[in-house]
C-alpha cells in the first residue's frame, strides 16, 4: 500500500508537474508549437493526399494507405524530435539562472522527482500534438491497409523517440548553467542521434517490390520469434531514456542513490538478458548447424562486458553516504561479482551442451571468446590503476569499448568469415575473427600478445587522452 | 536544535568554512555576522543539506545533514539569499507548490496557505500573479512559503536585503513572531543592528572561522569591559571642549558626529565625573554627555580588525 502511495506520488501527483503545466500552458510557447506541428503535417498530407485518391481499386488504396501511413510517421518523427528539445530544454538550467532551484532542492522533493516531473511535463505536451494530430492520421483507416495495432506500436514508439529527445534536452539543461548553452547542446545531440532515423525508417518500413510494408511491431511476435532491429531500436530508446534520467538526477544533485536497489535491478536485467539470449540461442540451434561460436561469443560478450564495468566500476560513488552504503552491502564483494561472472560464464555453455552442442573447433574458440571477455577489463583496470584518478574508470572502459567498435567499421579487422557478419558489435567477436584469420600464419600466443597490446595501447591512449584533458582544464583555471 | 561540529567546506585549496562549531539550543535566534565571503551562504547551504561538508558533520533536529538529509529537509525551512519565484503563478499557487513539495497532506492546503498569506501580511495578494508583486512582498511571499510545513528551525540567508526601512522593521516584527513562536532561528546578515533586537545569541564570522559566539549580553559585556564610549555635546566653544577632553582623558579614537563628539576612552568613572564639572564649571555649557552601549556593529569592528591586521 505504501510502495502504492509512493509510485502515485512519483507519477500522478507529481508537484512538479502541476506546476510546469500551470506556468506552460498559460505561456503562448507550447500553443505556437503545436500550432506549427499542426500547419506542417496539413501542409504536407494536402499536397501528397489527392494523388492517392486517385487509385480505382481497393488494394491500391491499401497501399496508398499504408503509404500515406509511412510519409505521417516519418514526419511526425522529425517534426517531434525538433519540438521535443524545446519543451525541456531550458527547463532545470533557467531554473538555475533564476535562483529558484535552491528552494526546489532544499524541499522534500528529490532531484529523482525533479526529473520526473519535468519530464511528465513533456509526455503531456508531447501527447498533447499526437493526439492533436490523431484526425489526420485516421485517414489511414478510411484507406486501409493499417491495423489498429500497428498503428498503436508505431503511435507508442512517435512517444517514445519524443520523449527521447525531450530526455536529451533535459540532460542537457541539467548539466549547464545557461539556457542558451543547454538549448545549443541539446539540439546538436539530438541532431547527431537523429541519422539513425535513416537505418530505423529503413528498416521499420520494408520497402519489398514498391510495396510499402509496415513492419512488425514491438509486440507481434506471432509463430515465430523474429529478433528484428526495431526491437533493438525501441530497447535502446527506453534504455537510453533511463539512461539520460540517471545522469541528468545526478547532476543537479549528487544523491545518495539507493545502492541496494541499483545492484539488484542491475541483477535482474543481467538475469533478464542471459535468459532473453539464452532462448534466442536455443532457437538458434534448433534452426541452424555449423560454425555458431559467433553468435555465443556475441551472446556472452554483451550480458558480461555491461555487468564486468559495473563491478570494476563502482558506479560513481560521489557521497559519503553513497560510499558508505556501497561498502557495507553484497555488491562490494569481489567474491559475489566473481560467483556470477561464473554462473553468466556456465549458463550458456550448459544450455549449449542440453541442446546438443558438441564441436570441438569451435569449443575452443568458445574458450578463446571466453577469456578475451576478461581481457578488456583486465587491461581497463590495470591502465586505470596506473595511470587513471579513481572514479574516471567509467568513461575510459566504455569510450574505449566505442572506439574498438570503429577499427573493424574502418576495415582494420575484416569479418568475411564471420557467419553472422555482426563482428562489428563485439570488439571480442573481432578478436575471433582475427585470430581465425591470423591462424593459418601465426600460433595462438602470437595472436594473444598481439590482441592484448591492441587493448593496452588503447587504454593508454585514452589515459594520455585524460590526462592532457586535465592539465588543460588546470592550465585554464 | 542546531549542531555543527568541525564542519569545514574546501572549494578547491581554497577553504570556505574551517572547523565551525555551534550549538543551538530549541527556541534560540542566532543572529549570524560577517563580512562578504565570510562564508556565511556556505554555511546555511550546508545546513539546507545543499551542500556536502568536505570534513564534519551539523545536525539539524537530531538529524545529521550528511546522513539523514530528508529528514533534515522536513524539520527546515530554508529561505536563500538570492531568489526567484515563477513567474506566471499566482501566489496561491506557488504556495499550493510547495505545500505538495513538502507533502503537507492535501486537506490542509487551503487552510494552511492562508493562514501563512495572514501571518506575512499578504491576503490582499492572494490572487496575484508573483511577477507583480514587490520586492519586499516576495520577501515575504518567500519566507511564507519556508513557514508551509511548519518547520522547527529556520534559517534564513540575509532575508533583509533589498528592503527599506519600514520593511525591515516589519520583518523584523515577523521574525520576533516567529521566535515567540517557539522557532529555533538562524538569520545572516552583515547589516548588524537589525540582528540585535530579536536575537539573543550572535556569531561573528570571518574568512571561514567562527571569531566568537555566544548569547548577545555576554559578548557586549566581554567587548565593552573596561572601555568607554561617550558622547559629548557642548553649545560652546567645541574646539576648545575637544582639545580640553584630549587634555584630561585617554582618548582612543574621536569623532565629530552631528555637532557631538564621540570618543572611546579607558579612563574610570572618576575621570568622567572630573571632566563633565570642568565642563561644566569653565562655561562651556554642555547638553550632552552620555556613555554609549556598546553595540553589534562595534563588537563586529572590533572582533573582524584583530584578524585582518
Ligand atoms: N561555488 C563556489 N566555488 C568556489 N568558491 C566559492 C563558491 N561559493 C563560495 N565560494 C567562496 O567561499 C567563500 C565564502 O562564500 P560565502 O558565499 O559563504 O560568503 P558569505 O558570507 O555568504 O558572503 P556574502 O555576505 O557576500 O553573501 C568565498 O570566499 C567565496 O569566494
Ligand atoms: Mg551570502
Amino acid at each position: 500500500m505504501k510502495l502504492m502511495e509512493s509510485v502515485a506520488g512519483w507519477a500522478w501527483h507529481n508537484p512538479v508537474t502541476l506546476k510546469e503545466l500551470r506556468i506552460g500552458l498559460r505561456e503562448r510557447r507550447i500553443f505556437i508549437l503545436q500550432l506549427l506541428y499542426l500547419c506542417a503535417l496539413l501542409f504536407i498530407s494536402l499536397a501528397c493526399l489527392p494523388a492517392m485518391f486517385e487509385s480505382p481499386n481497393s488494394e491500391q488504396l491499401a497501399e496508398k494507405g499504408k503509404e500515406f501511413f509511412f510519409i505521417l510517421f516519418g514526419l511526425q518523427l522529425m517534426l517531434l524530435l525538433v519540438t521535443a528539445p524545446a519543451l525541456t530544454c531550458g527547463s532545470l538550467s533557467s531554473e538555475r539562472e533564476r535562483h529558484s532551484l535552491d528552494m526546489v532542492l532544499a524541499s522534500r522533493i528529490s532531484s529523482g522527482q525533479l526529473v520526473l516531473g519535468k519530464l511528465g511535463f513533456a509526455a503531456y505536451c508531447l501527447i498533447l500534438l499526437l493526439s492533436s494530430a490523431l484526425p489526420l492520421a485516421s485517414i489511414c483507416f478510411f484507406l486501409g491497409g493499417v491495423t489498429l495495432w500497428e498503428a498503436l506500436a508505431c503511435y507508442f514508439e512517435l512517444f517514445l523517440f519524443g520523449m527521447l529527445a525531450a530526455s536529451v534536452g533535459l540532460f542537457s539543461s541539467a548539466r549547464e548553467a545557461r539556457s542558451n548553452y543547454a538549448t545549443v547542446q541539446s539540439y546538436l545531440l539530438v541532431f547527431m542521434g537523429s541519422f539513425m532515423i535513416f537505418p530505423y525508417m529503413a528498416l521499420r518500413f520494408d520497402e519489398q517490390s514498391a510495396r510499402t510494408t509496415v513492419g512488425p511491431s514491438f509486440w507481434t511476435f506471432n509463430q515465430t520469434f523474429e529478433l528484428g532491429v526495431y526491437h533493438f531500436f525501441v530497447g535502446l530508446a527506453i534504455y537510453l531514456i533511463g539512461f539520460l534520467f540517471v545522469k541528468a538526477r545526478h547532476r543537479i544533485r549528487p544523491e545518495a542513490r539507493n545502492i541496494k536497489a541499483m545492484a539488484l535491478l542491475f541483477l535482474l536485467i543481467y538475469l533478464f538478458c542471459l535468459g532473453w539470449l539464452s532462448l534466442l540461442y536455443s532457437l538458434f540451434f534448433t534452426n541452424h548447424s555449423g560454425n555458431e561460436a559467433d553468435p555465443l561469443a556475441i551472446l556472452l560478450y554483451s550480458v558480461h562486458i555491461g555487468f564486468l564495468g559495473f563491478f570494476l566500476n563502482p558506479s560513481n560513488l560521489e557521497s559519503r553516504l553513497e560510499q558508505s552504503r556501497f561498502r557495507s552491502s553484497l555488491f562490494s564483494r569481489p567474491w559475489f561479482w566473481l560467483g556470477l561472472a561464473a554462473l553468466g560464464c556456465l549458463f550458456p555453455l550448459a544450455l549449449g551442451q542440453a541442446c546438443g552442442y558438441q564441436n570441438s573447433q569451435t569449443t575452443f574458440e568458445l574458450g578463446f571468446s571466453l577469456f578475451f571477455i576478461l581481457i578488456y577489463p583486465l587491461n581497463a583496470w590495470l591502465v586505470q590503476k596506473s595511470w587513471l584518478p579513481r572514479w574516471q574508470y567509467a568513461w575510459v572502459y566504455y569510450l574505449g569499448l566505442l572506439l574498438l567498435q570503429f577499427f573493424s567499421l574502418l576495415g582494420t579487422f575484416t569479418a568475411s568469415d564471420s557467419t553472422t557478419g555482426l563482428s562489428y558489435v563485439s570488439p571480442f567477436s573481432t578478436l575471433i575473427v582475427m585470430a581465425s584469420a591470423y591462424e593459418t600464419k601465426h600460433n595462438e600466443g602470437e595472436i594473444f600478445i598481439l590482441a592484448v597490446s591492441f587493448h593496452l595501447v588503447l587504454l593508454l591512449l585514452l589515459g594520455a587522452i585524460y590526462r592532457w584533458r586535465k592539465g588543460r582544464r588546470q592550465k585554464r583555471a | 536544535m542546531i549542531i555543527c561540529q568541525n564542519l569545514s567546506k574546501f572549494y578547491g585549496d581554497h577553504p570556505a568554512l574551517q572547523n565551525l562549531n555551534l550549538k543551538l539550543e530549541a527556541g534560540d535566534a542566532f543572529g549570524f555576522i560577517g563580512p562578504n565571503g565570510a562564508g556565511k551562504t556556505t554555511t546555511i547551504r550546508i545546513l539546507a543539506t545543499l551542500q556536502e561538508p568536505s570534513e564534519g558533520d551539523a545536525w539539524v533536529g537530531g538529524f545529521s545533514v550528511s546522513n539523514e538529509p530528508d529528514a533534515v529537509r522536513e524539520v527546515l525551512g530554508y529561505m536563500p539569499d538570492q531568489f526567484g519565484l515563477y513567474e506566471g503563478m499566482r501566489s496561491w499557487e506557488y504556495l499550493e507548490f510547495y505545500a505538495a513539495a513538502y507533502r503537507v497532506p492535501r486537506q490542509r492546503w487551503k487552510s494552511l496557505i492562508d493562514e501563512v498569506l495572514e501571518l506575512t501580511d499578504l491576503t490582499v495578494k492572494k490572487q496575484s500573479f508573483v511577477e507583480t508583486l514587490s520586492t519586499g512582498m516576495r520577501q515575504r511571499l518567500c519566507l511564507a512559503k519556508t513557514l508551509l510545513h511548519d518547520p522547527k528551525v529556520l534559517v534564513l540567508d540575509e532575508p533583509a536585503s533589498g528592503l527599506d526601512p519600514r520593511a525591515r522593521i516589519e520583518l523584523k516584527l515577523l521574525l520576533k513572531e516567529l521566535s515567540r513562536m517557539g522557532k529555533t532561528l538562524l538569520v545572516s546578515s552583515h547589516i548588524l543592528p537589525e540582528l540585535a533586537d530579536f536575537c539573543n545569541k550572535v556569531g561573528i564570522i570571518e574568512a571561514g572561522r567562527l571569531l566568537a559566539s555566544g548569547p548577545v549580553n555576554s559578548i557586549l559585556a566581554q567587548a565593552s569591559r573596561d572601555r568607554y564610549r561617550l558622547r559629548i555635546r557642548v553649545l560652546q566653544r567645541t574646539e576648545e571642549a575637544r582639545a580640553l577632553i584630549e587634555r584630561s582623558l585617554e582618548v582612543s579614537d574621536l569623532s565629530e558626529e552631528a555637532e557631538a563628539l564621540v570618543l572611546t576612552t579607558a579612563a574610570g568613572l572618576e575621570a568622567q565625573a572630573d571632566l563633565l564639572d570642568r565642563l561644566v564649571r569653565d562655561g562651556f555649557r554642555p547638553v550632552e554627555f552620555a556613555q554609549l552601549k556598546t553595540d553589534l556593529e562595534q563588537i563586529f569592528l572590533e572582533v573582524t580588525q584583530g584578524i585582518t591586521q
